[in-house]
């Protein structure tokens, strides 16, 4: 591993411990709910597909 | 340069799988022309005298020691494979000496998994003289690979850097799959009604698995461990989809920092061979009964390429073992494989376009930088080009088989000795997966936190809703008999 890539993860360590957390986006929530609700919505759906067509 | 790499048909690893699982493949097919051209590679029985072990794949090469069978072996896989490491920009000195070491201490591996006290199911004992064995089947090996792997990997660690330029699972397991193409288009003819129930229930599961999964993730990473949407994001992949590919691409997507994934994708391959010894056992005890739905359950729970198909091979030997210990129940090999191998090829077909998906809502909604661009065409540098050997070896064969039963006779001659190569390949790929899985990476500082997160989400509920969306697709469905 060169020197660089070392120092470069040493910094990333460093950040994890020491991060301030970032409030979520609403952006971020939507794209959470959005792929959440859809899930839930199309599991029904290919539930009734793959008894039905297979 | 790495991503130009990864673009090529010619120095990708990728391409390299298809490549040389196209090259075994066509090989195999030489039978159609009364040509044995793979005939002479070592195939390896369950034994109790080892004398009797090994022998050629073909009756044609009968005359052929088994010893002198399994050296022609190593000799050809290591030219093919020394060809493609060469290309791809491996020292070739060093990917030939640990190549070698690898396929040496694989196959000891696999021959050692195949010692009848091990391996032979209560059928066949009488056959060995034996009263008693562990009936794990002959793909005891490939615990038996990963273990050896693991002791190297985490006691011997000179050994194990020594053996690095050679140890790549993911490159031999998907070399493996291309050549599992063929075996599962064969067996799919035989059963075309499951087979296409198989392939779209799985495509089914891996939709509700990407929407539900990486959402969950994302918002614990987020909210309860308070990750910056850089780690969050690629760590959501990471946990949630295909580890190490899903990582890097959508780090990629992000325009996050190049380590972040990397770091991300050092903890999928350790958590991803704790499940390879874990969740076969627990689908062997629990599941013998659903045995599709154990091996979806593979397919969809466990992290990377590699791990995900061995762990579907384990759970198909071990399920068909007890299936005919408890129930008298004997099924064709492969259809729980089949199952988990399907859903894993299709979360990896899906990895491009959830990228794509990312790099869009994060470009447009969240932050972009100056002049960035997201094109539709990281959907295709992204698409895992092995897929396309599998697909491809599966037509081909399928289309064969269900022509005629003349047709279908000489294709099962020409997987049987394909399929001895798969084997290899797949031996090869647990033995690595233990060689480069240091479990002193979970002690580095730092790494504290994005383990704990990996720890509670595959453990507290990835795993779970996996079984669960396995148990919805695919349960009542049931292999074909022997």
């Amino acid at each position: 591993m060169s020197t660089e890539t070392r120092a470069a993860q040493e910094e990333l360590r460093s950040e994890l411990q020491e991060a301030q957390a970032e409030p979520l986006l609403a952006v971020e929530k939507q794209l959470v709910a959005w792929s959440i609700g859809l899930g839930v919505i199309l599991l029904g759906i290919l539930v009734w597909l793959s008894y039905r067509l297979t | 340069m790495a991503e130009e790499r990864e673009r090529s048909f010619i120095k990708s690893e990728d391409w390299w799988a298809v490549w040389i699982g196209l090259f075994i493949f066509v090989l195999s097919l030489g039978v159609f022309l009364k040509l044995d051209l793979l005939g002479w590679a070592v195939k390896t029985s369950v034994w109790i005298n080892l004398s009797k072990a090994l022998a050629p794949a073909s009756a044609t090469y009968k005359a052929l020691p088994g010893v002198v069978s399994l050296l022609l072996t190593y000799v050809f896989l290591l030219v093919v494979m020394s060809i493609g490491a060469r290309v791809l920009g491996a020292s070739p000195g060093r990917f030939a000496a640990g190549f070698t070491a690898i396929f040496w201490l694989s196959y000891l591996s696999w021959i050692l998994g195949h010692y009848a006290y091990i391996a032979a199911t209560p059928d066949t004992r009488a056959k060995f003289g034996i009263t008693s064995s562990l009936s794990l089947t002959g793909e005891a090996g490939f615990i038996i690979a990963l273990v050896l792997g693991l002791i190297i990997g985490n006691f011997f660690t000179g050994f194990a850097n020594y053996l690095k330029e050679a140890a790549r699972p993911e490159w031999y397991i998907k070399t493996a799959i291309v050549i599992l193409g063929a075996s599962l288009g064969v067996k799919a003819s035989q059963a075309l009604g499951l087979a296409t129930a198989v392939m779209f229930r799985g495509l089914c599961a891996i939709i509700e698995a990407y929407l539900i999964y990486w959402a969950l993730v994302y918002l614990v990473a987020r909210k309860y461990f308070k990750f910056s949407k850089e780690w969050a994001a690629p760590l959501a992949s990471g946990i949630s989809i295909c580890g190490v590919s899903a990582a890097i691409a959508t780090g990629a997507a992000i325009r996050a920092r190049p380590l972040v994934p990397i770091m991300v994708s050092s903890l999928v391959i350790i958590f991803a061979v704790v499940e390879l010894l874990i969740l076969p056992f627990a689908a062997q005890a629990f599941l013998y009964n659903e045995p599709m739905v154990a091996g979806a359950w593979m397919g969809l729970a466990v992290k990377t390429d590699g791990a995900a198909v061995a762990s579907g091979a384990i759970t198909d030997a071990l399920i068909r073992a007890k299936a005919l210990a408890v129930q008298g129940i004997a099924y064709k090999p492969d259809w729980m494989l089949m199952a988990a191998t399907t859903t894993k090829i299709f979360i990896d077909v899906f990895i491009g376009i959830w990228a794509f998906v990312l790099a869009l809502i994060w470009c447009y909604y969240i932050e972009c930088k100056p002049g960035e661009r997201v094109q539709p065409i990281e959907i295709w540098y992204r698409f895992p080009k092995f897929v396309i050997g599998y697909f491809l070896t599966f037509i081909v064969m399928l289309a064969v088989s269900l022509s005629g039963p003349a047709a279908l006779k000489t294709a099962n001659a020409a997987i049987g000795q394909a399929d001895v190569f798969r084997t290899l390949f797949f031996v090869m790929t647990f033995f690595s997966i233990g060689v480069i899985s240091n479990f002193r990476t979970l002690r580095q500082e730092g790494i504290g936190r994005l383990a704990v997160v990996y720890l509670v989400c595959l453990f507290g509920f990835i795993i779970w809703i996996g079984l669960a969306i396995s148990w919805i697709f695919f349960h009542g469905i049931k292999p074909p008999l022997a």
